[in-house]
């Protein structure tokens, strides 16, 4: 076994060149490899903290009919109360409410379909960093009556700014139509281009008191001091307040488009890596052909002095397998460094940002990459690889020693 | 006692189109410590012969018996074990591993054997000092000349001690001083070994050598003489 291992390994240097090319090829694959499992997790992770500092927070609780409907009148029965039981609890860092109704927005040239939601001022900010987003202007003022705040591209589409009045419609209690001038006191921006367009704050109880629903909310969204404590907190709330019309779900159950994300990257990774392992078994298969096809003779005589096949086949596989631990280990170093720099200095997106932001991404994001993942893309080129050499290895072995010796090159 | 019998051996290329006989009938029988030439035209048939009794390739017809068992019988892995325990090969070029060094060729089959190491080195040192590669014994096939590659396939074949040695046209590319030098190595080693050799070859100077000469015409034996190799030698 050990003459074997060294003559494969003399074997591959043979044609430095070609094995050079292998190497090299592998090592690109699996760098980029590397790269790209690390940018998009990247990407999710962003889309996923966003979600959550932001919008969702880690628990929130509804009216299971609110999530069908979206209707500002389906209330969370005694909201009120839960609100103040849930705030004395250990594991809560912060907890809110909120109202959410779809109305129309306008202002003296334009208007614009737009999501109404209702927060409480002081309660909202330290749960999530909405407040953080203001790009100009004031959050939501006690100065003013009926104070609002609007995305940037919204009040650009609306022509308005800070100071100006803008109108609200939305439907009330019984399906009439409420509409109330509202003054804009600060604008926000968002990493999702969406969101901007759609969402806008008002106070919850300018909301509440327009649509006659006072210490009524649609939906409370609980910030926790741990997020490890998530899945045992859930649970607890769940068994004290979940009722037929008493929604308690973590932010991945209550906001679908996060787990929507989540799959498309996650099949984007899965569509790439096995493009990238195509691309290598090919290289491979054809490499390995060529290299048996040149010691069709030195095969042949080999087999009749006695090497048997089991000793020719294990001599190729492990032929394939230097050259893909090689390239494996160079494509992981400098994949590793990339990243190791990448998660440093960040990566600009901004040129594709069109198109990321939809989805919720930011212009730079810093890629990491668990090393996990690294062991795993090792394992599986390699894997490949040598899967990949069975096929040459065979075709080896099926060569007749008398006949391969008497061939003419 | 017999080492090797062939019986009826016929090999028909080409059965059912124009029959080819490569080997038509052969019925021979070689000896311990034999040194036969295995001679005839291009095309008479003697590589097929060497390559059916060395189970590189089956017969049509007949049968093989080496030391009373039938070879053509073995199956594929156990002819392979076969010949790597009881026959040593020398073809007419390409014999030697490129990559590994003429010391590291002549243990390569000792080291498929799973010789103990010191067994094997000392072999491998007998047998490199017989061939008269000492010196070489580093050097890889590439930084060898033709006839020093021979002589260093010869000793692999030899070294695992086999019980006979086929070797195809060993001579044939080779010049006559080093077909010469290997021929008297080939002849020593069969002396002080006691190892069968059967090589074929059309060159007469090497035939002279031989104290066997079978010649083949269209697969069939046509003569088959014992040869006095001191008078043969004597009369040159
Ligand atoms: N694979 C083959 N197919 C058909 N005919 C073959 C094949 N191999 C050898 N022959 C024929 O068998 C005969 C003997 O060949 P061979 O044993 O190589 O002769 P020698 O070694 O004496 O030159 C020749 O006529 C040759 O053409
Ligand atoms: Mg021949």
């Amino acid at each position: 076994m050990k003459t074997l291992l060294k003559i494969a390994w003399r074997n591959i240097w043979r044609n430095t060149t070609r094995s050079l090319v292998v190497v090299i090829s592998l090592a690109i694959g699996i760098w980029a490899t590397v790269i790209i499992l690390a940018v998009s997790d990247s990407l999710h992770m962003e889309a996923l903290k966003d979600g959550i500092e932001y919008k969702y927070g880690h628990i929130q609780i509804q009216n299971p009919d609110f999530i069908k409907n979206e209707k500002l009148t389906i209330t969370i029965p005694n909201g009120e109360r839960i609100l103040k039981e849930i705030r004395t609890d250990d594991e809560v860092k912060a907890a809110t409410a909120r109202t959410e109704v779809s109305g129309i927005i306008a202002s003296a040239g334009n208007s614009s379909n737009v999501i109404l939601i209702g927060i409480l001022p002081g309660a909202e900010e330290k749960t999530t960093m909405l407040k953080s987003r203001l790009a100009t202007g004031e959050y939501l003022s006690q100065k003013v009556r009926n104070p609002i705040i609007l995305g940037e591209r919204l009040a650009k589409k609306l022509n308005v700014k800070p100071g100006n009045k803008v109108v609200l419609g939305f439907e009330g209690k019984s399906g009439e139509l409420i509409s109330s001038t509202f003054r804009i006191t600060g604008l926000y921006n968002a990493t999702q281009t969406r969101d901007e367009e759609m969402l806008v704050y008002a106070d919850l109880y300018d909301v509440t008191k327009l649509a006659g629903i006072e210490g009524q909310y649609n939906k409370i969204v609980i910030k926790l001091k741990e997020p490890e404590q998530l899945a045992t907190y859930l649970a607890f709330l769940q068994s004290k307040f979940s009722q037929p019309d008493v929604l308690v779900q973590d932010w991945r159950q209550a906001n679908p488009e996060l787990e929507l994300i989540s799959d498309m990257i996650y099949q984007m990774d899965i569509i790439m890596t096995i493009i990238v392992l195509i691309a290598l078994a090919f290289g491979i298969v054809n490499t390995m052909l060529m290299s048996i096809l040149e010691r069709y003779k030195e095969l042949g005589i080999l087999m009749a002095i006695g090497m048997n096949r089991r000793r020719v086949f294990t001599m190729i596989v492990v032929e394939t397998t230097y050259l893909s631990i090689l390239g494996g280990a160079v494509g992981m170093l400098i994949g590793f460094v990339t990243v190791s720099i990448l998660s440093y200095n960040g990566i600009n997106l901004s040129l594709f940002s069109e198109a990321l932001s939809g989805w919720g991404f930011s212009d730079v994001v810093y890629p990491t990459l668990e090393p996990r993942v690294y062991v795993l893309i090792t394992v599986l080129v390699i894997l490949t690889a040598v899967l990949t050499s069975i096929y040459p290895a065979v075709k080896a072995l099926m060569l007749k020693p008398n006949e391969a010796i008497s061939k003419q090159n | 006692m017999n080492v090797i019998e062939t019986k009826d051996v016929s090999k028909i290329y080409n059965p059912d189109t124009i029959p080819v006989y490569a080997l038509n009938k052969v019925n021979l029988n070689f000896e311990k410590g034999e040194f036969t030439a295995i001679v005839g035209p291009s095309g008479s048939g003697k590589t097929t012969l060497l390559n059916v009794i060395g189970g590189l390739d089956d017969a049509s017809n007949g049968s093989v018996m080496i030391d009373g068992s039938d070879i053509l019988k073995l199956s594929g892995g156990k002819l392979i074990d076969f010949r790597l325990r009881h026959i040593g090969f020398v073809f007419q070029a390409y014999n030697l591993i490129p990559v590994l060094s003429a010391k590291e060729n002549i243990e390569f089959i000792m080291l498929l054997q799973n010789w103990p190491t010191k067994k094997r080195e000392d072999r491998t040192k007998e047998m490199l000092e017989a061939v008269g590669l000492k010196d070489k014994s580093g050097s890889k096939p590439s930084q060898l000349s033709g006839g020093q590659q021979q002589r260093v396939a010869v000793a692999r074949a030899l070294a695992s001690k086999p019980r006979f040695v086929l070797a195809d046209e060993p001579t044939a590319n080779l010049d006559s001083k080093s077909a010469e030098n290997l021929l008297d190595i080939m002849l020593k080693l069969n002396k002080e070994e006691h190892i069968t050799f059967i090589f074929s070859t059309h060159d007469p100077r090497v035939i002279k050598r031989a104290r066997r000469v079978i010649t083949l015409e269209d697969g069939k034996v046509v003569s088959d003489i014992q040869q006095n190799t001191e008078q043969a030698l004597a009369r040159q």
